[in-house]
């Protein structure tokens, strides 16, 4: 079900991008975890008390709580999707749009073999870039926070992240698979989880806007309830759901659609 | 028991678009040539051969195996090359044929050596900064290398020049002689004329006729211009060749005439004091129209 040819070449041609990806997150790890002190999060919460910025931060005085409304709402969220909508309309959309998926399909290799491929590489890029993170944020707090972190909260935290992130690679799949131009698979893609990301940050602004939460899927990636350390497996579980059926989607239409190579 | 059989071949993209009850029979070691102007439906032939579309209603089969399904056991007899050639842009010719060569599973690359030298074509560079015509001859490469058995070549030598050209009909020779069944599709005469046996001609996706290669060879009128000194040169043509047309003031002449009356030409000539004398290359649709009749337009 899987070519070795294939996920070399997919290995190779998308590394750059995910190095890029990884890095920056590894970067904005650091500096975060860095950053945090208690007394400094204890003023600026008492500054931005009742302001915009300071729903946006939400206030709390735990390492975990700080990277929860600091890295887990912004750097791990959007760099991810940027790497998902990138790489997911390079993995096929591209290859369509621009002829060479055809070289591929004259050998012979079935078109399950060749997406099937696509996607476990697609997946197994996202669960390294987070076991990279994890690790690397893992290590940084030992050296600069010690016995700060809530190690169970934290791991958590990032699987949680790698779910939602594989969530939205599979819209970002789905969409690359479906369209033969890359244009319409990055607007379909991109529009969506970009989307999300925005209705995400809008519902933190007001607590009169918390209904527009319903439209976005990163409400399924709640830190709050991680924290809390209840309530967040379902969410979980659909997230999953979510991306096994979306990756499932685009393989099948794939399988079955015209190629105009 | 044909190789490549079309029956009723249908595939509507709308607006009159796609190709409409194509119905042909290759046989084995048969040259078939698919002739037909651009966007009269040659490519999405072959693209249904190659398993790429789904077939609105008729049936492309290959061996006796449905195209649509059966991809896996056709293509490790095929060679395809596209019409419009696309490589990946962050590899080198040297390193995507390894890959394909892997994905077929050949081991043996003294062939593909073969051809490199053969074409004159160092891959070891990218294929981004590759001109058209070495993109052309790594898309002969790829679809040559493991000696298949049946070839499918959409307008394989666009982008060569003559000599590569030339060497190109010398390679599908090679293949004919070794009994390799052939489907090439092309808008130029000349080329099909040199290579097929038999020449299906398609427009507006639609078959127009079927013929035998050699009877279109010799039937057909060639087209010639010249320019005489003299009045009295253009009289004695007239002479002799009363469906000539002339023009008094620029003493020019076209004449067309099958090759059997080539000699009564060259006679008259022989008398003539000549400026030149050319022949007038023909586009597909004046051929057919003087070999049809109006009936290329059907």
């Amino acid at each position: 079900m899987i070519s070795l040819p294939i996920l070399i070449q997919d290995i190779k041609s998308n590394f750059k991008f995910w190095m890029a990806f990884t890095m920056v997150l590894c970067l904005f790890m650091t500096v975060m975890i860095n950053v945090f002190t208690p007394a400094t999060i204890g003023s600026l919460g008492a500054a931005t008390n009742g302001t915009i910025v300071g729903n946006l931060l939400g206030g709390t005085s735990t390492l975990i709580g700080f990277m929860a409304n600091s890295f887990y709402t912004l750097m791990a969220i959007i760099f991810p999707m940027l790497y998902s909508i990138i790489v997911g309309n390079r993995l096929v959309a591209e290859k369509v749009d621009h002829g060479d998926m055809s070289g591929l399909l004259s050998t012979p290799t079935k078109r399950i073999t060749i997406v099937m491929t696509k996607a476990i590489y697609f997946i197994c890029s996202l669960v390294l870039m987070w076991t990279v993170v994890c690790l690397l944020g893992i290590g940084v707090s030992h050296i600069f926070q010690q016995d700060e972190l809530d190690l169970n909260t934290f791991l958590l935290m990032n699987a949680g992240c790698l779910l939602f992130h594989l969530a939205i690679s599979s819209i970002c799949y789905a969409a690359s698979c479906i369209f033969n131009y890359s244009k319409l698979s990055m607007a379909l893609g991109g529009g969506i989880t970009l989307f999300f990301y925005v209705v995400s940050m809008i519902v933190k602004l007001s607590d009169d806007l918390d209904v527009l939460k319903y439209l976005t899927l990163n409400t399924l990636y709640d830190t709050a309830k991680i924290i809390e350390g209840e309530g967040y497996g379902a969410n979980f579980i659909i997230l999953t759901c979510i991306g096994i059926l979306l990756y499932t989607v685009g393989i099948t239409v794939f399988c079955k659609k015209d190629l105009p190579l | 028991m044909s190789v490549i059989t079309l029956e009723n071949l249908t595939k509507d993209f709308g607006n009159g678009r796609g190709i409409f009850d194509v119905s042909i029979a290759v046989r084995k070691g048969e040259c078939y040539g698919f002739l037909g102007p651009n966007g009269a439906g040659k490519s999405t032939t072959m693209r249904h051969l190659m398993g790429f579309y789904q077939p609105q209603s008729g049936k492309a089969m290959i061996e006796g195996l449905d195209c649509w399904g059966d991809q896996k056991h056709i293509q490790q007899k095929v060679g395809y090359l596209p019409g419009e050639i696309a490589f990946p842009e962050d590899m080198t010719g040297k390193s995507y044929i390894r890959m394909i060569a892997k994905m077929r599973g050949m081991k043996d690359f003294s062939y593909e050596k073969e051809l490199e030298d053969f074409f004159e074509i160092n891959p070891a560079i990218e294929l981004k900064r590759m001109s058209k015509g070495m993109k052309q001859k790594i898309g002969i490469i790829l679809s040559f290398m493991h000696k298949p058995e049946i070839l499918l070549l959409d307008e394989p030598s666009s982008g060569l020049d003559p000599l590569m050209q030339n060497k190109f009909i010398d390679l599908m020779d090679q293949f004919k002689k070794a009994g390799t069944t052939i489907l090439l599709s092309s808008h130029m005469f000349e080329e099909v004329e040199r290579t097929c046996d038999r020449i299906g001609i398609i427009k507006n996706g639609k078959m127009i006729r079927e013929v035998d290669a050699k009877e279109l060879r010799h039937s057909r009128l060639k087209t010639f211009r010249m320019e005489c000194e003299d009045e009295t040169d253009l009289e004695r043509i007239l002479g002799k060749f009363p469906e000539a047309e002339c023009n008094m003031t620029t003493h020019s002449v076209i004449l067309s005439l099958p090759d059997s009356r080539i000699n009564d030409l060259i006679a008259v000539l022989a008398g003539c004091k000549l400026r030149f004398l050319k022949e007038e290359k023909h586009t597909l649709e004046e051929y057919f129209m003087q070999f049809y009749g109006g009936d290329a337009n059907d």
